[in-house]
């Protein structure tokens, strides 16, 4: 098992740059482009829920993603110190009845569990821990 | 990111997108989208064929401008989404509330 390890502020400016670090990585390895797209899908969607809403202070917060490859997945765990959130337990946003009605709020959260093929969290002292994983193709590895 | 507005009649309007629909790019586009979506004061037909990544802040984007089209009596069809882009658009159900067709020809069809 191969991996990348990334730490990066809590500044959305930086988002493009780890993001094309992240599927450089998996190119490399092989990794199919449909998987690809899900694990960048994942990776903005947390990291952006993490920036927006995480943080009740204008300081500083160092984020950590560590990406390895499996052979039937790519797991990526990310560490934050932001206020807590599971993903797992949050609420998903309700089915919009009309465009009048939509929210889109939530709807990072929605995507995430349907993309991913398992997501944990766990609270470890102030910190935020969430592992996902994201099924590959096997045989173009 | 490219946007681009075209006529396609006295009705209708193209507004093409190439690039990535995540937060990076909905932040380099989004004022500019909206602009020329409302500004138009037609039907607006939205290509997403060159858009390989369709994230929660490109659909959010999409939803308050079909709202915003919506409010000026005219209406918003997307189409061309393919692979990642189109399990997106279907895992949120976007297709209930602004439709969603595979060509052109078919969303200018249901403004007919």
């Amino acid at each position: 098992m191969t991996g990348l390890s990334m730490q990066f502020w809590n500044d959305l400016a930086v988002l493009d740059q780890n993001r094309a670090s992240l599927r450089f990585y998996l190119e490399s390895e092989g990794v199919d482009p449909h998987a690809i797209h899900r694990v960048e899908l994942a990776f903005d969607e947390l990291v952006t829920n993490t920036i927006r809403h995480g943080y009740a202070d204008d300081l500083a917060h160092r984020i950590r993603v560590e990406i390895s490859i499996a052979s039937n997945h790519v797991a990526m765990i990310f560490d934050d110190d932001a206020r807590e959130f599971d993903p797992c337990n949050a609420e998903l946003p309700a089915k919009p009845r009309s465009l009048e009605h939509a929210r889109p709020g939530g709807l990072g959260l929605l995507l995430l569990r349907r993309m991913s093929s398992e997501i944990r969290y766990e609270r470890i002292g102030a910190r935020n821990r969430t592992y996902i994983r994201i099924g590959i193709r096997g045989a173009d590895r | 990111m490219k946007l681009e507005i075209s006529d396609i009649d006295a009705r209708n309007a193209k507004l093409s997108v190439q690039g990535r629909l995540d937060t990076p790019g909905v932040d380099a586009i989004e004022t500019r989208f909206s602009a020329s979506a409302t500004s138009a004061a037609k039907n607006i037909l939205v290509d997403l064929t060159e858009v390989p990544l369709l994230t929660s802040m490109g659909i959010r984007m999409l939803i308050s401008t079909a709202r915003a089209i919506h409010n000026r009596k005219h209406r918003m069809i997307v189409f061309g989404a393919q692979g990642i882009v189109l399990e997106t658009l279907d895992h949120v159900s976007l297709n209930d509330i602004i439709p969603v067709v595979a060509t052109e020809a078919q969303a200018l069809a249901l403004l007919e």
